[in-house]
């Protein structure tokens, strides 16, 4: 006479785990498994905000991100910098939750004016008078929107460190589909 | 008995376990001293193997006094550790005396070495931006004799500090 193994998914089997444990097991390998490949492939995801119109729509504009073309581990004798015109995805400086999504305009060493387009109806000595200038320091990045009349980005928080750039965004998937060089 | 691909697919779990939960890192520099490598000034070696705690990065739980590590300002290839003296809201009385007291912009904190001896901390680089931080030193680890947990402090700022209570 055989007997029967109950098989509720909470049922403690002296011959195996529970099956709610399988499929706990089953679940950890595959939300790490796509985590890790998200965070350190490629990753497809939404981008809302005003800020990189007309680049990156304000609403339900999908773009492709990598980490890729900045990986570059210690032991590499060379690397990739980040340079003026990528557009990047980084951690926002006023909100840890939050990431970001600019176009680089200066790296470390340039001399950017804060916000050029202020004082747009002054006259021209009045704009030349009252400006401000910024040197970026090392290992640091200007970050800007596309669209300078609606957008938080370096203006306001100063450059950004290097190393809270995720990586970039290399194209724009919805819409019509648009690689960014 | 498991198969071969049902072991490799451990390997992400593992990783996303340095990632999200603990960590190992081996501390160099005196720029903590004396909570860690007491010795560095007097010329000794010995070197503080550390517990990272990386989930209370990931839940946003910082406060004031404990000891993080977090990406160099000014070199994304290196991790410092120090001390989180002030969160934003705050006010805060950089060492030297030579500026104004400042107050934490959003999302920002004042990070500072314990060592009496200048470090490269806010008061070279100013408030940093809490996305910066990378893990809470919880344990030291190794040597054996060192071994013990990290506590919170006020470091070397306490009379420097006025809290914002209100959030």
């Amino acid at each position: 006479m055989s007997r029967r193994v109950a098989s509720s998914p909470f049922t403690i089997s002296r011959f195996g785990l529970p099956r709610s444990l399988i499929f706990a097991r089953r679940f950890l390998k595959l939300f790490a498994a796509v985590g890790l490949f998200t965070t350190t492939i490629f990753e497809i995801r939404a981008c809302d905000g005003f800020s990189m119109m007309p680049t990156i729509n304000w609403k339900g504009d999908w773009v492709l991100t990598s980490p890729i073309p900045y990986w570059s581990p210690s032991w590499l004798p060379f690397k990739k910098q980040i340079s003026r015109g990528d557009v990047v995805f980084a951690a926002s400086p006023t909100d840890p939750r939050a990431t970001v999504c600019k176009r680089v305009i200066g790296i470390a060493g340039d001399i950017i004016e804060v916000d050029p387009r202020r004082g747009e109806g002054l006259a021209r000595k009045k704009r030349m008078e009252d400006r401000t200038w910024v040197t970026i320091p090392k290992g640091q990045v200007w970050l800007a929107g596309d669209n300078t009349s609606n957008s938080t980005d370096s203006r306001d928080y100063g450059p950004v460190p290097l190393a809270m750039v995720h990586g970039q965004v290399l194209a724009r998937v919805s819409r019509q589909t648009k690689v960014y060089r | 008995m498991m198969d071969i691909s049902g072991i490799l697919a451990w390997i992400p779990v593992g990783i996303c376990f340095t990632k999200y939960g603990y960590s190992i890192a081996t501390i160099t520099g005196g720029s903590m001293e004396p909570t860690f490598n007491p010795g560095h000034t007097r010329g000794s070696s010995d070197k503080d193997t550390v517990l990272l705690e990386k989930w209370s990065v990931v839940l946003r739980r910082f406060r004031r006094g404990q000891v993080v590590t977090l990406w160099s300002p000014n070199d994304p290839y290196l991790l410092t550790a120090k001390r989180i003296i002030a969160l934003q809201g705050d006010v805060v009385q950089p060492a030297d005396g030579s500026s104004d007291p400042i107050r934490i912009p959003r999302g920002h904190c004042w990070v500072e070495g314990d060592s009496n001896e200048k470090t490269r901390d806010s008061n070279v680089y100013g408030p940093i931006p809490l996305a910066l931080i990378n893990a809470r030193v919880s344990h030291i680890v190794w040597p054996m004799r060192r071994i013990r947990a990290v506590v919170n402090s006020h470091g070397k700022a306490e009379d420097r500090v006025l809290i914002n209570e209100g959030k």
